[in-house]
């Protein structure tokens, strides 16, 4: 319960109503949000084909993640900071909402994939970095990351309809 | 304008109209459909935006990285003009008098006519690995036109 009450402090705070409130600042945010998407997931989606050994076979695996990284990241730090206003505006809806609570699940098992991901097969890239084809545990990685950020978005655009 | 009202109006008549009106989950499925796209075309644009201004993959030729991406590219065109249709079709008499609506609309043919009569020549025929002037033209021009149609469009809902 100190979750939902922490989540009604956000609701009720002079920030949270002023953005729910502005007809302009909701839809700017939520459309920066949206737009950060071809950054952040865009990114994301080409190193996830590249791990699987679909797109960009000929370069080396680590020559596109240290290339796209610094973007990607970017693009993330504009979808969380967003999204956390997103939330902060809507607090109590989204604590209530189911797809909310499963989108938010799937960042996390993301966050767990990508962590697994570089506490194993990544360690030893020297030996496949440029495999046209990554191993099997790889290609796991970048299918399993693929199914989450597809889910995250369709959970995103499921909870603004029980708003 | 007035002219076309009527085709507006027919949309609403039509057994496509129905299907998606009395399916709830239709629309929303659509949307997200078209969110896909969204990232499938404008990420792999951002990307070969970002290497046109020589800012990322500077090892990697202009035309090979987008051969590479072109099929995604493409996808993710297919993916967002079927499912903008048929968003179309479903709210087609509101879109008339939505002002964001119209915006998009003049953006998107700006946009496809860039993409086709300039950004696809120009990636295809630079090879070089500097950024150039008319790299960076291209590179530009995409980015502005393809982020004001995503705008535009996020706003038809918001703003009308």
């Amino acid at each position: 319960m100190y979750l939902f009450e922490f989540c009604k402090m956000l609701d009720k705070s002079a920030i949270g109503t002023a953005i729910r409130e502005s007809s302009l600042l909701f839809p700017v945010i939520e459309g920066v949000h949206v737009l950060a998407l071809a950054l952040s997931v865009g990114l994301i989606l080409i190193t996830d084909l590249r791990l699987v050994g679909l797109v960009m076979r000929k370069r080396p695996v680590s020559e596109v993640w240290e290339q796209f990284f610094p973007w990607m990241m970017t693009g993330f730090a504009v979808m969380f900071t967003t999204g956390f206003l997103l939330f902060w505006s809507h607090a109590i809806s989204a604590y209530n909402s189911v797809a909310f609570r499963v989108k938010l699940l799937l960042l996390i098992l993301s966050a767990v994939n990508a962590a697994v991901y570089h506490l194993t097969v990544y360690r030893k890239m020297n030996r496949w970095d440029t495999a046209l084809v990554p191993p099997a545990g790889a290609r796991l990685a970048g299918w399993v990351s693929l199914i989450f950020w597809a889910g995250i978005i369709t959970m995103g655009r499921i909870m603004a309809y029980t708003f | 304008m007035a002219t076309i009202f009527p085709f507006f109006e027919w949309c609403e008549k039509t057994a496509l109209f129905r299907v998606i009106s009395d399916h709830e989950s239709f629309f929303p499925a659509l949307e997200t459909i078209h969110l896909f796209g969204l990232v499938l075309l404008l990420g792999t644009t951002v990307i070969l935006c970002l290497r046109l201004l020589g800012v990322m993959m500077a090892k990697q030729p202009v035309a090979e990285l987008a051969g590479e991406l072109a099929k995604y590219t493409v996808s993710g065109m297919a993916l967002m003009l079927s499912s903008g249709a048929l968003m179309f079709v479903a709210t087609a008499v509101r879109n008339y008098s939505n002002t964001s609506f119209w915006v998009k609309m003049v953006l998107l043919a700006a946009a496809l006519i860039f993409h086709f009569a300039y950004f696809r020549k120009v990636i295809r025929m630079e090879d070089s690995g500097m950024a150039n002037r008319r790299g960076k033209v291209a590179a530009w021009g995409a980015l502005i036109l393809w982020f004001g149609v995503a705008l535009s469009g996020r706003s038809i809902g918001f703003l009308g």
